[in-house]
């Protein structure tokens, strides 16, 4: 059940980046929804449910939206595994932990991103990219990143760990 | 062997698994397969009533939330209006003006003669990332909607469909990475032709192949009909010229005339039913 919870909650999150999120874009970028998902699903509950959460966010993401099958479930499951490992370092309560780890996460998803395409022969402007894509999302996925860490762990508090069976 | 062992094999084989399906699916175009279509379909259908009911409440919510804005427009518009005006009775309707106005046609390619049908799409779902600039649409082979067709709307060019599924087709927009168009100015005496691509800088960014063409910011560019785009879409208007003495080519930045933020409806231009025939 509480894979399935996982999978529902990343296939929730995509409805909505694809859709309703489109118009709170900010500087024209959008928040990560599923690499915001990934990472709080990481940290809360750990690595098999932030992996769940990666395969089931990055298998829909590849479906409509990547130019090669497997690109952003390699980008998310490693976001995933190195998130979990990571995080095992910082206090969970601490509001500057899901700042941290978000910031690891954004970086690392172009970065994967960066290399992936220049193998592929794509060809483009890394302080554009940099000044136009990664701070502004950054700035956005922070701010759902915080927000949502807070709304999840009260959930979780809530729940008294029996559901998710943390 | 451990349990540490056994999970860095297994994220091993998951890594090597996944960039072997990267390597053998990169590219895309064409049909989808039956798993992608199944899951297009069924997911399309969702996508599209979210995207209805965030297009209902965005349409009440952006003036309220536009509404300075809104009101400098409109004092701007007023003024514009009455510079029309003035233009208007004191003009007269010049041979030139008449080519002008048949080049406009032709720039927003309203059919006649060119042997295109259009297909009026609903776009269900736009990319959740920064990297591309694809979006998703409510027509597929069903409909005869096939890779290479060309998407535009009322403003202009809008770009390509990538790959299609029986209901639904997937189109890359002329600002996403992979994109590139040739272009020709829309000038009555100077047909210069270029390449404008996508990028991450948000717009389009190209070149002219001849150096010694007569370019200005201000001008419109269409489609040349060089490549599988069909001449005479409206793509932009050059924003930018920039001479750099190190390189042959001149180069231009472009401002696309669509706003692909707002885009709810499309056009696919297919194949007319005469030209089919042949």
């Amino acid at each position: 059940m509480k894979y399935g919870l996982t999978a529902l909650t990343m296939f929730a999150g995509f409805l909505l980046q694809t859709t309703l999120l489109q118009h709170v874009r900010i500087f024209g970028v959008l928040p990560n929804l599923a690499l915001v998902l990934v990472v709080v699903f990481s940290v809360r509950l750990k690595m098999p449910m932030g992996i769940c959460a990666a395969v089931t966010g990055g298998v829909l993401q590849d479906f409509f939206f990547s130019p090669a099958f497997g690109i952003y479930t390699l980008i998310y499951l490693t976001v995933a595994i190195s998130v979990s490992v990571i995080s095992g370092n910082f206090f969970e309560e601490s509001g500057a932990t899901p700042l941290i780890m978000i910031a690891i996460a954004t970086i690392g998803q172009y970065f994967m991103m960066i290399v992936i395409y220049y193998f592929a022969g794509m060809q483009f402007n890394l302080s554009a990219i940099f000044l136009r894509m990664i701070l502004p999302e950054l700035l956005i996925n922070a701010i759902f990143c915080w927000a949502l860490y807070k709304i999840f762990g009260r959930i979780l508090s809530k729940m008294s760990f029996k559901i998710l069976g943390r | 062997m451990n349990e540490y062992k056994k999970k860095k094999i297994m994220a091993g084989i998951a890594v090597a698994f996944l960039l072997f399906l990267i390597i053998a699916t990169f590219g895309g175009g064409g049909e989808t397969s039956p798993i992608e279509n199944f899951a297009g379909k069924n997911i399309s259908f969702i996508q599209r009533g979210f995207t209805v009911g965030a297009d209902f409440f965005g349409n009440i919510l952006n003036p309220v939330a536009n509404i300075w804005r809104l009101d400098k427009i409109n004092k701007e518009l007023e003024l514009e209006n009455q510079e029309l005006r003035r233009k208007l009775i004191s003009a007269t309707l010049s041979q030139k003006e008449m080519e002008d106005l048949s080049e406009m046609k032709k720039a927003l390619n309203y059919a006649e003669g060119k042997g295109y049908d259009f297909l009026t799409c609903d776009v269900v779902s736009k990319d959740p990332g920064t990297w591309f600039n694809m979006f998703i649409i409510n027509k597929g082979t069903n409909d005869g909607v096939f890779p290479e067709q060309a998407v535009i709307n009322g403003d202009g060019l809008i770009g390509i469909v990538y790959e299609t599924g029986k209901d639904w087709a997937k189109i890359v927009s002329i600002i996403d990475n992979r994109s590139s168009v040739s272009f020709k100015l829309l000038d009555e005496n100077d047909f210069s032709i270029g390449i404008v691509e996508g990028g991450a800088e948000r717009g389009l960014s190209g070149y002219l192949f001849d150096p010694k063409a007569e370019v200005n910011a201000g001008q419109d560019i269409i489609t040349s009909g060089l490549g599988i785009y069909p001449e005479g879409l409206l793509i932009g208007t050059i924003s930018d010229v920039i001479i750099e003495k190190n390189e042959l080519l001149k180069r231009i930045k472009v401002e696309q005339v669509v706003d692909f933020k707002t885009i709810n409806r499309v056009m696919v231009l297919l194949p007319s039913k005469e030209v089919q025939a042949q």
